[in-house]
């Protein structure tokens, strides 16, 4: 059976026109609906507060957060990423009252020396964070922890230590990402950062 | 004297010849053809362990990633030709949905809006509707827009003139898909791109089939001006549904026995939803041409 089209090359009906507006306009909502769900789920954040060393924090909802060691009171990685996973952590470690922040950038330089492969200081600055003098200390460095059973080949790691001095404890706040996607990742941080209280 | 009475014989019926190419056996011969080679190819390739030179095996790639698309030419674009009153527009259809695919839909799925980056940790409904209102509505949306300005209410003369047009754009994107797979991924062996290829052709034929069923039906019947967008809607639904069930058999999931992957399954899972979509919307157009067909004889039709 053969059903011809009634009006060939014929001004829409009132239906057509309509179910054209409603379709066009449905998609747009649709898309627009995606768009707000993926803000949701990308800027997702969950709380974080330690007591006992005075931070108050918010970080990306689907990283890992660690807290159970001893080079570190906090640390979240982004573990959805392959290779490297970019990382935040903060670390608190105790200093005289003669200490000042350049003395801590120093001493993790020698540190990091003698455990980190072709670590290199790019450069060292003054900063604040809010309304706090902070120094701020990038460098790179070879990683080559990828996985421990698969031949890879090493990741370069750009990272950037916040180190301040607070009630006779040097805060040395980390971020760590591959070095082809650090400014990509900054951005993490700079959020991370504007919401860190301590 | 003999009388004998004169035979009585009906009149010998005339042969009405059906003036359009039959779009339905055209899908269904693409179809099969397709699902027959990606899966032979992959059993080939996974299971007996078939070693090509480099050179012929990228070869081999490559008409697998354009499959759809010769098939496509040799039994719909070469049959328009053979028929009284071929559809016009068919070329302008694919080549613009794979050029608005290239410049738009490719783009602004993979790099703008990347779902696969924010849904892979996500619940299954999260996913599902994640993939729906991205990846499926963008898809869809612009086959859709393609067929409905490009094709226009002038090309759609009967019912299957709307499934012609949307398989036309289907395979347009489709093609597109194949070839991004196939140069972003050139490790990529004929086993793999033979899954991507039933998965592109499972989503884009079940989203564009659904899709046709709307066009056909706002321009055809007598129904609401709010089928078409639901039309779209069910479409998007598809492709959100099938996305990360697809990806869930292909990919290897961390169970504490160990990684399992499925790809088996991938391959029955998207030849399944291609075949049931076309059943579906087989039975559909049927349904509603047989309601017309009864409603012309009792004269309730105008």
């Amino acid at each position: 059976m053969i059903l011809n089209n009634p009006s060939p090359g014929r001004p829409l009906t009132q239906t057509q026109r309509w179910s054209t507006l409603f379709t066009i306009i449905l998609a747009l909502v649709m898309l627009g609906i995606g768009l707000n769900m993926r803000a949701q789920i990308t800027g997702a954040v969950a709380a974080y507060e330690d007591t006992r060393i005075g931070i108050r924090l918010n970080y990306p909802e689907g990283w890992l957060l660690d807290t159970n060691s001893s080079d570190y009171v906090f640390r979240i990685r982004d573990m959805t990423r392959a290779g490297f996973k970019t990382t935040i952590q903060i670390s608190v470690r105790p200093v005289s009252s003669a200490t000042t922040e350049r003395n801590v950038a120093d001493q993790l330089a020698r540190s990091r020396v003698l455990t980190l492969q072709d670590y290199r200081v790019l450069n060292i600055g003054m900063g604040t964070l809010g309304e706090i003098p902070v120094e701020i200390v990038r460098y790179t460095y070879n990683d080559q922890s990828t996985s421990p059973f698969l031949q890879s080949f090493s990741t370069v790691v750009e990272g950037l230590d916040i180190l301040t001095i607070q009630r006779g404890q040097a805060i040395i706040i980390s971020f760590r990402a591959e070095a082809d996607s650090f400014d990509d990742e900054y951005p993490i941080f700079e959020t991370f950062l504007n919401d860190l209280e301590f | 004297m003999s009388f004998s009475t004169p035979p009585l014989i009906a009149p010998p019926k005339e042969d009405v010849i059906y003036p359009y190419r039959r779009v339905w056996r055209s899908l269904i011969q693409e179809t099969i053809i397709t699902v027959g080679i990606c899966g032979v190819t992959f059993v080939v390739y996974q299971f007996i362990g078939l070693n090509l030179p480099e050179l012929v095996e990228s070869g081999f790639v490559l008409i697998l990633a354009l499959l759809p698309l010769i098939l496509w030419i040799l039994f719909s674009r070469f049959a328009e030709t053979r028929v009284p009153v071929p559809r016009v527009g068919l070329n302008t259809t694919l080549g613009l949905s794979a050029l608005a695919a290239a410049a738009i839909g490719v783009p602004l799925v993979n790099t703008v809006i990347q779902p696969s980056d924010w849904l892979s940790l996500e619940s299954a409904p999260t996913r599902i509707f994640g993939y729906m209102l991205t990846a499926g509505i963008v898809q869809e949306f612009i086959k859709f827009m393609v067929v409905r300005y490009v094709s226009g209410p002038r090309a759609l003369r009967i019912r299957e003139d709307s499934i012609a047009y949307c398989i036309a754009s289907a395979v347009g994107y489709m093609t597109v898909l194949n070839l991004f797979y196939v140069f972003n991924h050139p490790a990529a062996g004929p086993d793999m791109v033979s899954l991507r290829v039933l998965h592109y052709m499972s989503i884009n034929v079940a989203g564009s089939l659904i899709m046709s069923y709307g066009i056909a039906q706002t321009w055809f019947g007598r129904v609401s001006p709010l089928l078409m967008p639901f039309t779209l809607l069910a479409a998007a639904f598809i492709n959100g549904l099938v996305i990360p069930l697809r990806s869930g058999l292909a990919n290897a999931s961390l169970l504490l026995s160990g990684a399992s992957a499925s790809p088996l399954f991938s391959v029955a899972f998207s030849s399944g939803i291609v075949f049931v979509a076309i059943g579906l919307v087989l039975f559909f157009y049927r349904v509603v041409e047989e309601q017309e067909r009864i409603s012309r004889e009792s004269g309730s039709l105008t």
